[in-house]
């Protein structure tokens, strides 16, 4: 149980560290949002449309629509503009909140990480690596690039998630297949 | 499509018309925007403290709409395919675990790409519950029912790796 708990508290913190140096330090993530010189006109504008906080897909059919209405949606629109908007109402500087809460979730991937790979037995230190980065390019896929794939978010905004996920896991799993053979752990 | 689970993924808005002629007027780049933003790091950073209770919003913007599903299916399909052979690969790594070993490690696994990708998008970019709760049903049940199906096929006499020794 030791040796779960110390590898998955250090591993938490390998995965965090690399979170910090990757958005803060090195400034992985800068392409992930342009800038645009009209950003005041589109702020009032969505202001002024009076939206709950919220993501919206514009344009979209009524939420009363039919299945018929909404094909005909989708089919005017081809080739024509479209965007999804992330709205919120305020805006919360706090960061620790966050922070708190992004290090427990780190934490409970480790352990669901250890868990994964100890299923059939413990495996050897390549096993363990390897087993890591495939977890981290799995989440990858399944998350940032399905999002690519159906709803177009542009590569430039997920290209330091890939980095993310293989360096961090990388990391943590060369830990991890260390400390989990250790012959003698504590 | 079928049972509708995304329906409320994405919400509607009457103003949708007015917002779109305004952005297609405005941005001449397909991408992700950030509002509101500055040009440079450093002026990024001071203005982070001056938002706070104020406005913000993230907008991905493309000038035309392709229709076309099929490429989507397949590459969708192919990333599917690739996921499942990671999947087998992880579970694996020291042997074949028992049937419910592979359905729960599964589990954990569809659950831990859900935390680490939208729920991290959760905390640190603020992406709506609604939007996300969805893709936490789907990585459950989706892996959940892959794990049934890999628990009985990777455990049949023939397909049993041997464990790993030390």
């Amino acid at each position: 149980m030791k040796k779960w708990i110390i590898g998955s508290l250090v591993g938490a913190i390998i995965v965090f560290a690399w979170q910090a140096l990757s958005w803060m330090m090195l400034d992985l993530h800068k392409a992930e949002h342009k800038y645009t010189p009209a950003q005041d006109q589109i702020m009032s504008t969505l202001n002024a449309a009076n939206l709950d906080d919220g993501t919206y897909v514009m344009p979209n059919s009524a939420p009363d629509a039919t299945r018929e209405q909404q094909e005909k949606v989708w089919k005017n629109n081809d080739g024509k503009p479209w965007a999804m908007v992330v709205y919120g109402k305020a805006a919360s500087a706090d960061m620790v909140t966050p922070m708190i809460w992004g290090f427990v979730i780190d934490l409970l991937l480790v352990i669901l990480m250890i868990s994964i790979l100890v299923r059939g037995g413990l495996p050897s230190f390549i096993g363990i690596f390897t087993g890591c980065i495939a977890v981290g390019v799995f989440s990858f896929l399944w998350g940032p690039y399905m999002m690519h794939n159906w709803y177009q978010v542009p590569w430039s905004s997920i290209s330091a998630h890939l980095y993310d996920a293989i360096i961090a896991w990388g990391l943590c799993g060369l830990w991890l297949g260390w400390w989990l053979r250790r012959p003698v752990n504590p | 499509m079928g049972i509708g689970l995304h329906n409320n993924s994405m919400k509607y808005t009457p103003a949708q018309d007015n917002i779109m002629s305004v952005l297609s007027a405005n941005i001449k780049e397909d991408g992700a925007y950030m509002i509101p933003s500055a040009a440079t790091a450093k002026e990024r950073q001071d203005m982070m403290k001056s938002m706070e209770g104020k406005p913000w919003a993230s907008v991905i913007y493309h000038s035309s709409m392709s229709g076309d599903m099929t490429m989507r299916f397949i590459r969708g399909f192919l990333v599917n395919f690739f996921l499942v052979i990671s999947l087998i690969y992880m579970l694996t790594r020291g042997g074949t675990p028992i049937l419910r070993r592979v359905v729960s490690g599964s589990v954990a696994f569809g659950l831990a790409a859900w935390l680490w990708t939208f729920y991290m998008g959760h905390i640190w970019a603020d992406l709506p519950w609604h939007m996300i709760t969805a893709d936490l049903i789907d990585s459950i049940v989706a892996w959940a029912l892959c794990g049934i199906w890999l628990g009985w096929w990777l455990n049949r006499p023939g397909n049993r790796a041997a464990p790993v020794s030390a």
